[in-house]
């Protein structure tokens, strides 16, 4: 068993399995050696924010190894698994901090699936429905924001 | 309920300003109506110091406090403003490379949404490493998403576009650039002899760059310290591959005719880099055309009767006639360099390819040349005209002839490799496309056949197996076109129609309109953005897919 402490000092005890799904974490493990039960601090991560990625890891634990990045492979949101699609069905906030999480303890499949998942609530969507689902405010001036739509505007008709 | 009646209410529902004051309160200052007393202030301070300075758990303790004495319709005020408040702007708030990883898995119209709005989100949704992935995706095959293949365009300046000398390679690694896609083109893929695109290797597009960079030499002297011509981004060259396709499908096109040859045109090629095109007449005359300008540069005559095929490079132009011989004419000085002899009736085709040149003829016998040393040999297999031949790998030949078979030879034993059977009459053009690009669905090259039973067919180049017979035409097919994505045929139904290749289904039927008709049509080419066709009325007509006056 290994722990680990969140920022605001919440200890969690996980397997090996579950806890080696964190690159950040198996490299540390490898790096302090089996013999030491002092718990691993992981100061960028909250109790709430590293209890839901524990229970990300958990249902992964029988996954294979991540496959290697592969840049020519097609990018593809559309292949979310059921209950990866439930999981991540979470407010925007916690969303923004699994995402950082991910990124922080470096666990490749839950980063995908957060970025894949934002991807998914902005496709498909009009300029107007974007802001309004992440309350982003419009920076542009009225000339800019007709120049850029003029740029945009060849994307329209298919 | 309860809660409603007791605040005295008549009927509540959450008030837009309540919603508008959110964005007060996201801001940090609360604030109060107009007509608050001093008194409300004092309270409202006090109530913001304690909170302050309280640590967190005493924090948590009085929020849930409030919570708990919070009448219904406040309760769902704050919900509405909690659920505005903690929306996140995941892209502007994201690290940049976590931002793109978002965006590179939207499409082209959601990052073209993205673009405008805010301008964090532009910065990012215009990243030129997002849109050298799209193009890579899309661009000369068929994207496994959505299904849309777009063209290359070797030539954009030869559509008018200034500052482009670079337009299609933009340096990135690993990118395919079009200098390799048009050599591999010139190889093997282009269409038959008096047709295909046998474009040097020579850096593609810098021939045109020439003519085409006026504004951006003006621009010059205005700002001297500017450094030369800018990389034109990928998305720019998206969309105009997205435009043109679009125009592809719809059918979308603006038509040019050209009247070359007092008598029926033969034979055509067309090279989209190099601007230039070449016909051949029943007129016994072969003229090189400027494409931007549709005017004759020059007349080569010395043929004594009709010009049946056409292939030219930059230092060449190779015809073959009717009155059985090949001639070789420089391309700097258009002067006459060799006849060759050897056919013992017309020459009805040629295909160079390096140091190759075939010919077939009426005499039904393949040619060989080698060009170093003038010397040939002779493929015997053809009981009829061969009207068509094609080198395809360096050292293989397709030939197809009236005894409705195509001959696979292999240029090194002189030995047949295979035989494509299964037309029923005569087979009168012929061209090969070729997957270029790792990744390409439908991988293996394949070969297109016309003939004057009326049909079209697609071949397994490998296995000689058929994989499509395209009906459509209502009189026998006398040529046919293709590039990755599309074939072209020309029939003397008077139709010129459009397939798509991977398919085999017909995608438009040209002609029918009045002011396109032109008779029988004999020779056609493709090229991304135009098709061209040469046809009994001696004009060149040219269907142009690029879209006009579009910003992008």
């Amino acid at each position: 068993m290994v722990k680990i402490t969140s920022s605001d000092n919440q200890e969690f005890t996980i397997s090996k399995e579950i806890a080696n799904q964190s690159v950040l974490i198996k490299n540390m493990l490898e790096d302090v050696g089996e013999s030491d039960d002092q718990p691993i601090p992981l100061p960028n991560v909250s109790g709430a924010i590293l209890q839901k990625v524990i229970e990300y890891a958990t249902m992964h634990k029988d996954d294979p190894p991540p496959a290697p990045e592969d840049e020519t492979k097609l990018k593809t949101s559309e292949d979310i698994e059921e209950r990866d699609k439930e999981f991540m069905q979470l407010d925007q906030g916690t969303m923004f901090e699994i995402i950082l999480a991910a990124n922080y303890l470096d666990m490749k499949n839950l980063l995908d699936l957060g970025c894949k998942t934002v991807a998914n609530m902005i496709k498909g969507k009009s300029v107007e429905e974007v802001r309004k689902l992440f309350n982003i405010v419009n920076d542009f001036t009225p000339e800019e924001e007709e120049q850029i739509r003029k740029e945009n505007e060849w994307c329209e008709d298919r | 309920m309860e809660g409603e009646v007791a605040s005295g209410n008549t009927f509540w529902t959450i008030q837009d300003d309540h919603i508008a004051s959110c964005a007060r309160c996201r801001e940090g200052k609360v604030m109060l109506s107009q007509n608050s007393s001093p008194c409300d202030l004092m309270a409202v301070s006090n109530v913001e110091q304690l909170f302050r300075t309280a640590n967190p758990a005493t924090q948590g303790a009085m929020v849930s406090m409030i919570l708990t004495m919070m009448r219904p319709m406040q309760l769902r005020c704050l919900a509405a403003k909690v659920a505005v408040m903690t929306r996140v702007d995941f892209i502007g708030r994201l690290a940049p490379e976590l931002g793109l990883k978002v965006l590179q898995y939207l499409d082209a119209k959601s990052l073209c949404h993205a673009a405008q709005v805010a301008r964090k989100w532009r910065c990012l949704a215009d990243d030129d490493l997002l849109w050298h992935r799209m193009c890579e995706q899309h661009i000369d095959k068929k994207c496994k998403t959505c299904g849309w293949g777009l063209p290359i365009i070797r030539n954009s300046s030869a559509n008018k576009r200034p500052s482009r000398t670079d337009s299609l390679t933009p340096a990135k690694p690993n990118v395919p650039s079009d200098e390799l896609v048009v050599g591999k083109r010139k190889r093997a893929d282009s269409d038959v002899g008096n047709v295909s695109d046998a474009s040097s290797s020579s850096a593609n597009g810098s021939s045109s760059s020439a003519s085409s960079s006026g504004s951006m030499v003006v621009a010059v002297p205005v700002v001297p310290s500017k450094p030369a011509p800018k990389k034109r981004s990928w998305k720019s060259i998206y969309a105009e591959r997205l435009l043109v396709e679009r125009n592809w499908r719809k059918p979308k096109f603006h038509t040019i005719e050209v009247p070359a040859h007092v008598d029926g045109i033969m034979a055509l090629q067309y090279n989209d880099c190099k601007s230039r095109y070449v016909t051949g007449g029943h007129d016994s005359f072969v003229r090189v055309w400027d494409a931007n300008t549709n005017t004759c540069i020059k007349e080569l005559s010395g043929h004594t009767q009709g010009v049946s095929g056409v292939q030219f490079d930059d230092n060449k132009i190779v015809t073959c006639s009717l009155d059985k011989t090949i001639r070789i004419w420089s391309m700097a000085t258009f002067e006459l360099m060799h006849t060759l002899h050897g056919h013992t009736d017309g020459v009805m085709c040629i295909h160079y390819s390096d140091k190759w040149l075939a010919s077939g003829s009426a005499d039904s016998l393949v040619r060989v040349w080698n060009l170093a040393t003038m010397q040939h040999f002779t493929l015997h297999g053809h009981s009829d005209w061969v009207n068509k031949v094609q080198l395809y790998k360096k050292t293989q030949l397709f030939s197809c002839s009236d005894d409705c078979s195509v001959i696979l030879w292999d240029l090194e034993t002189h030995q047949q490799i295979r035989q494509f059977q299964g037309h029923y009459d005569q087979i009168l053009g012929m061209s090969i496309s070729l997957p270029r690009l790792k990744n390409a669905t439908g991988a293996s090259p394949k070969l297109v056949t016309a003939s004057s039973d009326k049909t079209i067919k697609i071949w397994d180049v490998d296995t000689g197996t058929c994989l499509h017979t395209l009906f459509g035409h209502g009189d026998g097919v006398t040529c046919v076109a293709s590039d990755t994505l599309r074939i072209v045929s020309g029939s003397q139904d008077n139709m010129l129609m459009v397939w798509d290749l991977e398919s085999g289904k017909l995608m438009h039927s040209m002609g029918t309109d009045k002011p396109l008709t032109q008779g029988v049509i004999n020779c056609c080419v493709v090229s991304d953005t135009k098709i061209m066709t040469g046809g009994d009325d001696g004009a060149v007509k040219i269907y142009n897919f690029y879209p006009e006056n579009v910003y992008f």
